[in-house]
This record gives structure tokens, sequence and C-alpha cells, in this order.
């Protein structure tokens, strides 16, 4: 106990050269801060980034590939004649490992006798399209707010399925009655769940001449869950698959080789995209490592040359003390607790300082950051929009966007790395001098200040 | 039985030039105030450091208590058996007066180490509650002198080793402070040993040792009187 006051005392004894060490701990402090913050927020970010969206994968014929592994004839499509990638391949690639999720919507037409439906015409066997999908929010048309679910709600069931409220009006249709569905010579039930108000045939015009086809005219789509579409038949499928980790690319392109991909497609990641979202924060990431690098070496040397300056005035103090009879362990023991004091004042301001601070730091980096990668976007090298965090941002999942701002708060484990690394580093600086000063008897300090 | 024994007890400095210390034997009683003469270079002040535990003797034995010096923890032996009072005193001096005095007691785990008794004994050896919460660097070196008395003593050591002990004080201090060391020693039954040139603060003590080139030896105290 008499140490602690002993430390209290000493701290008011050696005003001048405390509030000197306080201050360079302070500035340490400070500045350390303020970089873990901003890291541990864009670190926050990039994980939030990379949890929520994955890295999109992109299929895509090479041709050159193609001709090379000689694909080309004279009669295929453009010349080649590729094996396209099907339905059920891309059913079976969904099921990586390596993918976080598969965003899939397939089309298939079909009929259901007796269903009136929009811009009809008998010259058609098929007059609706059977839209699947395995997320409801897939469909771009009720992000962009074109179509929305005005009664009941999305496919929760096998056989469950939605119509347009246009389908619903001609016919009379609501929540809970059924469509037969016919296609081929196969038979299906499906149960309306839910009836959706459909605007994406709004200021649609039609030449005077084209053929009237119920087809062309999206009111008509039925949509379901892509387990029931499957079970009915997928003609066309659009895939987009979304790796955990974008690292394990090479490793996705090996499994689906193996699937039966051919060697001439590419697999590529949505990598423009990726570095449009993430690059600015990880450039923020890069200087605030830097930064903090930079202080702690700067600061941790000034505090030793101050801690060992300090040290030398001390050390006629250190022999009183030890011809008193206070052991080694006693002198360092009270010294620590002194630095320890003054470094949990330092903490105090420090902390409560930077965490004010740090918000328009880090917004100001943010910015210059989007500013480079827009400036990069002029030269061709990728395309960056900006938008908030929050709900939108979940919205627009498939565009490529970038952060507009940086959300900056002291968490728990940030107060405690800095705390740690502030102790740490003043403890240490401040021992380092006093411990090689204990090595002398206190009989040869005295007599050297004699 | 002594309280202090010198066996043999010798010192060179590392690098220095021969033994500062030669084959010192010495008994020191408690109840009796020692004083110990010698010329600049003696060896007193290493003597000094020696019995106070603040070195060891490169050869030889200390006994405190019987035990050797060398066995113990020197620190627990300098905070509770023995009091120096410095020649130039080794008082913290950018605390208190006060303060110098609870710290010491702090050290050596007196009970009741409070302002108190610290003031009591500061009192005792002449300073006042005014002068007590000053700075240390604020008082004269005869004040310094007196606080350093008192630091020696607010453990109540069994040993009081003091180098030089008037050399700040003026007449009159000089006489009060050797009466204390002298009722130390007598009503206390403390062991007092004080190193000094001056022959009127030799002229107090029970017994004078003389060292003269690293040699202690008993001195006649008719010599004082020349």
């Amino acid at each position: 106990m008499y140490l602690l006051k002993n430390s209290l005392k000493n701290i008011g004894r050696n005003a001048g050269r405390n509030l000197l060490i306080g201050i360079i701990l302070f500035v340490i402090i400070g500045a350390t801060a303020v970089a873990i913050l901003i890291n541990t927020a864009t670190k926050a970010i990039i994980d939030d980034y990379r949890t929520r969206f994955g890295s999109e994968v992109t299929l895509s014929l090479d041709y050159g590939k193609a001709i090379d592994g000689g694909a080309y004839t004279d009669t295929g499509e453009n010349g080649l004649a590729v094996t396209d990638i099907t339905p059920a391949m891309q059913l079976e690639f969904a099921k990586s490992p390596y993918l976080k999720e598969t965003r899939m919507t397939s089309s298939t037409m079909a009929n259901v006798p007796g269903l009136k439906v929009m811009e009809d015409s008998n010259d058609n066997i098929y007059r609706v399209w059977l839209n699947g999908s395995n997320t409801p929010t897939i469909s771009a048309d009720f992000i962009n707010g074109k179509r929305k679910i005005i009664d009941g709600d999305i496919y929760k069931n096998e056989n469950d399925c939605l119509i347009s409220k246009q389908i619903a009006d001609k016919n009379e249709l609501k929540i809970g009655d059924t469509l037969l569905l016919k296609r081929g010579s196969s038979e299906y039930t499906l149960t309306i769940c839910g009836i959706f108000e459909d605007h994406t045939m709004d200021g649609v015009t039609r030449h005077p001449l084209e053929a009237v086809n119920p087809l062309n005219n999206s009111n008509n789509e039925i949509l379901t869950a892509m387990e029931t579409a499957e079970k009915i038949g997928v003609e066309s499928l659009a895939a987009t698959y979304y790796l955990k980790d974008p690292s394990t690319l090479d490793k996705f392109k090996a499994d689906l080789l193996n699937k039966g991909l051919p060697g001439y497609y590419n697999v590529k990641t949505d990598e423009a995209g990726y570095k449009a979202v993430v690059g600015p924060m990880e450039n923020m990431q890069g200087i605030t490592n830097t930064f903090m690098i930079v202080v702690l070496a700067v600061g941790a040397v000034i505090l030793l040359l101050v801690s060992a300056m300090a040290a030398r005035e001390r050390k006629y103090e250190i022999g009183v003390l030890r011809a008193m009879g206070m052991s080694k362990g006693k002198v360092v023991t009270g010294f620590a607790v002194e630095m320890l004091l003054i470094t949990v004042v330092c903490l105090g301001i420090g902390l409560g300082l930077s965490a004010l601070i740090a918000q328009p730091i880090g917004n100001s980096l943010l910015q210059s950051q989007i500013e480079l990668a827009q400036e990069a976007a002029k030269n061709g090298l990728v395309t960056v929009t900006t938008i908030d965090t929050g709900a939108l941002a979940a919205a627009a999942a498939s565009t490529v966007t970038a952060l507009s701002e940086i959300k900056i708060a002291l968490s728990g484990m940030a107060a405690l790395e800095i705390s740690l690394v502030a102790i740490g580093l003043a403890i240490a600086s401040s021992l380092i001098g006093i411990i090689r000063i204990m090595r002398y008897e206190p009989m040869r300090i005295l007599s050297e200040r004699g | 039985m002594s309280i202090l024994e010198l066996k043999n007890v010798s010192y060179a400095y590392k690098g220095g030039d021969g033994k500062v210390l030669n084959g010192v034997n010495a008994s020191f009683e408690k109840g009796i105030m020692y004083a110990v003469m010698g010329k600049s270079g003696a060896g007193k002040s290493t003597l000094l450091s020696l019995i106070s535990g603040l070195d060891l003797p490169t050869e030889g034995e200390i006994l405190f208590d019987g035990t050797d010096l060398k066995t113990v923890s020197r620190d627990a032996y300098r905070a509770k058996s023995i009091g120096v009072i410095f020649q130039s005193f080794n008082l913290l001096t950018n605390a208190t007066v006060i303060d110098n005095i609870i710290l010491s007691m702090n050290i050596s785990g007196v009970k009741g180490g409070n302002k108190e008794a610290a003031y009591a004994l500061l009192e005792k050896v002449g300073i006042d509650k005014s002068k007590a919460n000053r700075k240390v660097l604020k008082l004269s070196g005869g004040e310094q002198q007196r606080v350093g008395i008192a630091r020696a003593l607010s453990h109540a050591p069994d040993i009081i080793i003091a180098d030089e002990p008037s050399g700040n004080l003026d007449g009159s201090t000089e006489d009060s402070v050797m009466q204390l060391f002298k009722d130390l020693a007598v009503k206390d039954n403390k062991c007092v040993i004080i190193v000094t040139h001056s022959k009127n603060v030799a002229a107090c003590a029970d017994e004078v040792l003389s060292i003269n080139n690293g040699v202690l030896s008993p001195m006649k105290r008719s010599k004082l009187l020349k």
C-alpha cells in the first residue's frame, strides 16, 4: 500500500518530468488508438462484405482456348462447336463446397389451360413463363420496385407460386386457388401463395406489325421456387456463384473441371467489383497499419530515451531507497506503479480524444481513397458508384458499390488492444533503464553522486 | 555478547591498488558508544559501508547477532537492524522531511509508522512541525543532518552508525546530538558506532578505535587529549 502512496506522491514531486513522459505517452496512445480504431472498423467492414457478398464468379467462353482446343467447325454456332453449360451442369456446379451460395433463376415455357393471359394468342402452345428462383430477392424487379407483393407471401412450400395482379384480376384468382400447369403431357398443380403488383410492362409499346405473343408479356410470368421449377423441368438456367473466400477460386475451378466443365471456359471472380468495394478499405488499413508502426517505433525510441534520462536522474533516489533497505523488487514495482498511473491517465484522455477524432480522420482517409478509385475508374480500370452503408447495401448486393462513409466506434476489444499496447510500451520502456541501474550496489550509486 | 563482529575482514575495490581494509577484527556490543577515527583514505567509509550491509567484504565475515551477513537478506538487515547516518545525508531531496521519515518506517515495516510518530522523532532531533512539511532541499545542512539522524532512528534499529554526524552541526546542536547518541547507547541499549575526525566527538564515546592502513585497533583515550 505504501508503494502506491509513494508512487502517487512521486508523480507530483517530479511533475515536470512526468508531464513530459505523459505528453509523449498521450501522443503515442492517441495516434495508435486512431489507427487501431480505423483498422478495426475497416476490418469489420471488409469481413462483413466478404460474409455478405462473398466473391461473385462468372463462367464465360474463351474463344481462343476453344479454337486452340479444336472446337472450331464450319457448322457450329459462331463457327464453334462447343459444349454448352447445361442447366444440369449448373445445378451440379452449385454443389461445390467452395461456394457460399448460388443464386439461380430458371425459365420454362408452359401452359395453364383456361387461364386468361395478357396479349393472348391462339397460335401459341405455351402462353406463360414458369420462372424458378432460389432466393426471393434475386429478381432485380423486386429490388428496384417494379414488382411488389401486395397480397400473400413469397413461396414457402413445394408447388407454391406467385402470379401478377393483372392475371389475378383477369381470372378472379385469389390466394389459395390452384393452377393446373401443363407442359407436354405432364400436369402439375400449383397453389397461389402470393400476388404481386407488376409494372414491368409499363410504357412498353408494340410495333403494329409485331406478332402478338403472350410469352413476350412479363405479366404472364408465374414465379415459383427453384425446387418446384426443377421438378417441372428447366429449359434455361442462369446461375451466379459466390465463393466463400475469393482466394479459393483455383480450387473451385478445379472442382468445376472435375464436374465436367470444358476447359475452354473461363472461371473468374468479379475482381474489379470486389476491389472497388473493398479496395479503399484495404488501402486505409494499409495506411493506418504503416502509420501505427511508425508511431509505435518512433514513440518507443523517444520514450526509451526519455525514460533512460529519467532513470539516470533517479539513480540517486534508487541508491537512497536501496540503502534504506528497500528490495530491488519493491523499487522496480514502485517505479512501475508510477508509470502505470501516468499511463492510465494518458490512456483515459487518449482513448476519449481518439474516439472523437477517429471518425473525421477515417472519413477523410476514405474520401481520398474513393477519389483515387474514381480516378482509376475514369481511366477505365473499374467502375465505382457510391452508396451508404445500411439497408440499401444489402438490396444492391449484385451491383458494384463502394462505401461512402465508415462508422468508427470504440469497441471493448479495441480499447483492450490499445490499453495493452500502451501499458506494455510504457512499462517496458521505463523499466529497462531502472533495471540497468539496479545492477549496481547502493553504495556505488551513492558514492558516485558523492 | 557482541551484536556485531568482524572476523578477518578485508576489502579491495575492483581494479584498485591493494586492500583498503586488511584483516580487520573487531566486536561491538549493545549499550556502548564507539568512535572510529582515522585519516582520510584510511578506510573509515569502507568499514561503514560493510558494517551497514551496503557492500560485502572480499574476505572474512561480518556477523550480526552471530549470523554472517552473506547468508541473510541484506535488504532486511538494512531496513530493520541498522540505522545509517550518512555524511552526505542521502535523503530524498524532492520529498518532504516527514515523507522521508514515514517512508523509512514503511520500508522497515514499523507498526504504527504514522505521521505523529514521525513528528515526535523529528521533534527529538530538533526539527519542528513547520519544517517537517518542507522539502528536504529547503533545509540547511545542519537540519538535513538531523533529518538523517531521525530517519536512522525511525525503525528503532539495534545498531546505529553515523559517518561524521556533527560535521554540519553548530556547537550547541553538536552537544545535543552527541547526548542523543549517548542516551541511545546507555538508555536504549543500542550499539552506536560513530566515524569521526573530531576528537571532541570521540571523547564522548565509551570506546575509541583507530583505523590506520586498513587495520582497526583500539586507541588510548589519552591520545584524544593531544
